[in-house]
């Protein structure tokens, strides 16, 4: 069974499809590019996906449970993780608040604990981990809002870990960042794999999805036109019309 | 000793009014939820607790009490429609509220009309009721309750729930804070508060009539809160302690009051928008240097 | 006597419309809730009426308050909420409360706390037409507030400066990014709303023959809910919503007499249509 799959998933916007009949499966433990040119749907469909959006027709089913029409915090909460297009940390509040944050919420579970104080030591313990773990601890205090771009996305990664997600989605995590931080990011995702995460990702960078991912999806205009391991897809003449144009893919 | 009417009255009026900026930034502060109609709330609970001791021979205590849950309840109500509506559409919706709760208190007779209500009692304790210095301790007490909430809150998971959703609402969702269920808490604790202070507010000036709970006073608390520091907890009650001590102090510019506070307003926001106790204000600055503190770390 | 009640109905909206525009194109463009723009109404009414005190000339009197108005408008922008875009809402919101309770205090420093007679009487006389009589006044406030109406449509939607308005309100950084040029549209903005508002003061000035320093406080707010029942950023949705609101507390109160003020009305609909629509009449996308 698939960790993740939608099918048949569609959302509009007034009159776009901006997602027309998306059938995708994401396997436990693959590591799924998701391309495709601007304005292809990629975003609205982690959109989709996460609860942000409601579908207007079709399922999302995640570890076989249905999940689609939930609320964004209840499916973060089954094990979803995400991070956003334009990173989005929580600027006003420190590195490590931002953490806490979200890992505050396993503790959310009765209102006695909502009182419990959040800076109590096993809460920093843990959030110093994750934050270890994405090379940000040394930076625990400083406002969030503060960070240079490239630190503020590996932020939002630790954020989403705190959750222990089974399902890490990230949207286009390489864009703006150096060519060195980019390779630290790749090493990042191969280490979150080895822990047993299933990541998703919306990449612009061609070098990191042909080397990073085990299959790509392509969609444009809202459709998936192409699926398949990163050497065919390079080759499909689907893929290659939807990026650059009818006659070059057919020259 | 005895310590002139005069002052004992500023102090009540004084330990009102950071009751009312807490509960505020309650709301505004730490959940980022604008609230310009907070004397609504203020109002509703001074009337709730009018209305019981005056007509149903409530006790204080349990008047005031009341006050503080009617007051809650209909702030849970805004934090349901809060959800519904956002930012600007959200800070206009509360100005409404403010409006059409002091028109129902203008226009209703069970509420007085324009004639108020009359006659609230102080409180009394083991039988013998409290004079002026007794509710001052009590204003006192309430002040503390408060400040200590707000600290609780503060250094909580649900402060930083709120915190978080503050900063970035679809964010917090993403990392599975219930944002719904956090502002409608939030708006309920806020409210509640402020209709307790409504209670003190109304035994002390034993005498409440709509116009006392006008949208200017909910101007008034919001920019308590905003010029001493919006979401932190020293802001408002500076705020609050300058902003009702000043008039006093600079009677002489009476007349030109208005002039005074709107300047002071536009002039704050101008050059020291995160208030004047605000995080990285400049007189927080001053105070860690000389203090050899500091609070986050230094951009490397 | 129902005729009557409309066409009064009518007159306030008018008015209102004019106002509310004013709101709407800042809002728009800014993202601002201008309440100091009640600040600029009080301030035409009384530029209006010094002029026509001095010169006895209604439409100079008109002019003179939309072109100082306009560029007291200006000014503000220019000074106050310029430096403050990156800053979050509720610091502009507050500056806007701050110059609001500034100037409407100025107000009353230098014309006295007392209400003033505007006797203006326009050029028109008294419209009888049966069902309905209208005085003068009542007839020019209908004809200027028509024909701004127009004026205002003709702008925003068939002139230049109209669609670079919109490309703005739509989205700033694309429209700059295309070459609009963003800060000269903003600026003309705040000119223009704020002429029709100094006109709209004079008008009621005319009309109610009373000009007061505190005559801004209630529109400050009132305004804002007739821009957010129109729909946020939506010209044609401030106008609907500005007559349908006059219309609805003309009827209401003088025809039916209601159980609340009628300063009230305008929140309760506010309300209703927030639970109802929060995107107001013709607002686009969610709230």
């Amino acid at each position: 069974m698939p960790l993740l799959e939608t099918r048949g998933l569609c959302k509009s916007f007034g009159g776009l499809k901006a997602v027309n009949n998306v059938s995708i499966a994401v396997e436990e433990g693959e590591i799924l590019g998701i391309i495709g040119p601007n304005g292809a749907g990629k975003t609205t469909l982690f959109n989709t996906i996460c609860g942000v959006y409601r579908p207007d027709a079709g399922q999302v089913m995640f570890a076989g449970q249905p999940i689609h029409g939930l609320r964004p915090n209840r499916i973060a909460r089954l094990g979803i993780g995400r991070t956003f297009q334009a990173s989005r940390p929580f600027r006003g509040l420190s590195v490590e608040d931002n953490v806490r944050a979200a890992y505050g919420v396993r503790f959310h579970k009765s209102w006695r604990t909502l009182w419990g104080a959040h800076r109590a030591d096993a809460a920093r313990r843990r959030a110093m981990e994750l934050l270890e773990q994405v090379g940000l601890a040394h930076l625990a205090g400083m406002e969030a809002g503060q960070l240079s771009l490239g630190l503020q996305r590996r932020l939002e990664i630790a954020r989403a870990l705190a959750l222990e997600p089974r399902l890490l989605m990230l949207d286009e995590p390489a864009a703006g960042i150096s060519h060195e931080e980019g390779l630290q990011l790749m090493d990042l995702v191969r280490r979150l794999r080895q822990q047993g995460v299933t990541v998703v990702l919306i990449e612009h960078n061609m070098q990191m999805v042909m080397n990073l991912c085990d299959r790509l999806v392509v969609l444009s205009y809202g459709e998936v036109i192409a699926e398949g391991k990163p050497a065919d897809i390079g080759r499909h003449p689907a893929v290659i019309e939807a990026y650059l144009g009818k006659e070059v893919a057919h020259a | 000793m005895v310590i002139p009417a005069y002052y004992i009255t500023l102090a009540i009026i004084t330990g009102i009014y950071i009751i009312l900026a807490l509960s505020l930034n309650i709301i505004t502060g730490f959940a980022g939820q604008p609230n310009m109609g907070h004397a609504a709330f203020f109002g509703i609970g001074a009337y709730t607790h009018a209305i019981l001791t005056t007509r149903f021979d409530v006790s204080f205590w349990l008047a005031a009490l009341a006050a503080a849950v009617v007051a809650g309840a209909v702030g849970a109500l805004l934090g349901l429609i809060s959800l519904r509506v956002r930012e600007d559409f959200l800070a206009i919706t509360t100005i409404g509220i403010n409006f059409v709760v002091v028109s129902v208190f203008l226009y209703h007779p069970f509420f007085g009309q324009a004639f108020g209500i009359g006659g609230i009692p102080m409180p009394s304790l083991f039988g013998r009721v409290l004079d002026k210095g007794g509710l001052l301790v009590l204003v006192l007490l309430a002040v503390l309750l408060v400040v200590w909430i707000s600290r609780r809150v503060e250094g909580s998971w649900f402060g930083l729930a709120l915190e978080s959703l503050r900063e970035d609402e679809q964010a917090a969702e993403a990392v599975g804070v219930d944002t719904r269920r956090f502002k409608v808490m939030a708006f309920t604790l806020g409210t509640s508060l402020a209709g307790l202070a409504g209670a003190l507010y109304a035994s002390f000036m034993s005498f409440i009539s709509p116009g006392d709970f006008a949208f200017s006073l909910s101007i008034t608390i919001l920019c308590m809160a905003v010029v001493g520091g919006l979401g932190t907890i020293r802001g408002p009650v500076v705020g609050a302690i300058i902003l009702s001590l000043a008039p006093e102090m600079f009677r002489f510019v009476l007349d030109y009051r208005l002039l005074v506070y709107g300047g002071l307003l536009v002039v704050m926001m101008r050059l020291q928008p995160a208030g004047l106790l605000g995080r990285g204000s400049f007189l927080v600055r001053l105070g860690q240097r000389l203090l050899g503190r500091r609070e986050t770390a230094p951009v490397p | 006597m129902l005729a009557q009640q409309l066409v009064s109905g009518i007159v306030i909206g008018g008015v209102y419309a004019l106002i509310a525009l004013g709101l709407t194109l800042v809002y728009g463009v800014l993202r601002i809730l201008h309440v100091a723009h009640a600040a600029v109404y009080a301030t035409g009414a009384f530029v209006g009426l010094t002029t026509y005190q001095r010169t006895g000339n209604l439409w100079l009197a008109l002019l003179v308050a939309a072109a100082f108005c306009g560029v007291f408008g200006a000014l503000i922008h220019r000074f106050v909420y310029g430096p403050l875009l990156n800053q979050p809402r509720i610091v502009p919101l507050i500056a806007s409360i701050g110059l609001f309770i500034f100037f409407q205090d100025f107000l009353r420093l230098v014309f006295g706390p007392y209400a003033q007679s505007f006797p203006a009487r326009g050029p028109f006389g008294l419209l009888d037409l049966g069902s309905v009589i209208l005085p003068g006044r009542q007839v020019f406030i209908l004809v200027v507030t028509m024909v701004l109406l127009v004026v205002t449509w003709y702008v925003v939607s068939r002139t230049r400066l109209g669609l670079a308005w919109q490309a703005v309100a739509q989205d700033a950084e694309t429209a700059l990014a295309m070459g609009v040029p963003v800060p000269r549209v903003v600026a003309v903005n705040f000119l223009f709303g704020s002429a029709l508002a100094a006109i709209a003061g004079v008008l009621v000035g005319i009309h109610y023959n009373s000009v007061y320093p505190a005559m801004g406080e209630m529109p400050a707010y009132k305004m804002l809910a007739v821009v957010v029942l129109g729909g946020l950023g939506s010209v044609p949705g401030t106008v609907v919503a500005a007559f349908l609101l006059g219309l609805v507390e003309t009827l209401l109160v003088g025809y039916i007499g209601f159980v609340l003020p009628r300063d009230a009305l305008a929140f309760v609909a506010l309300i209703l249509m927030l639970l109802v629509r929060p995107e107001g009449l013709f607002g686009k996308g969610g709230a």
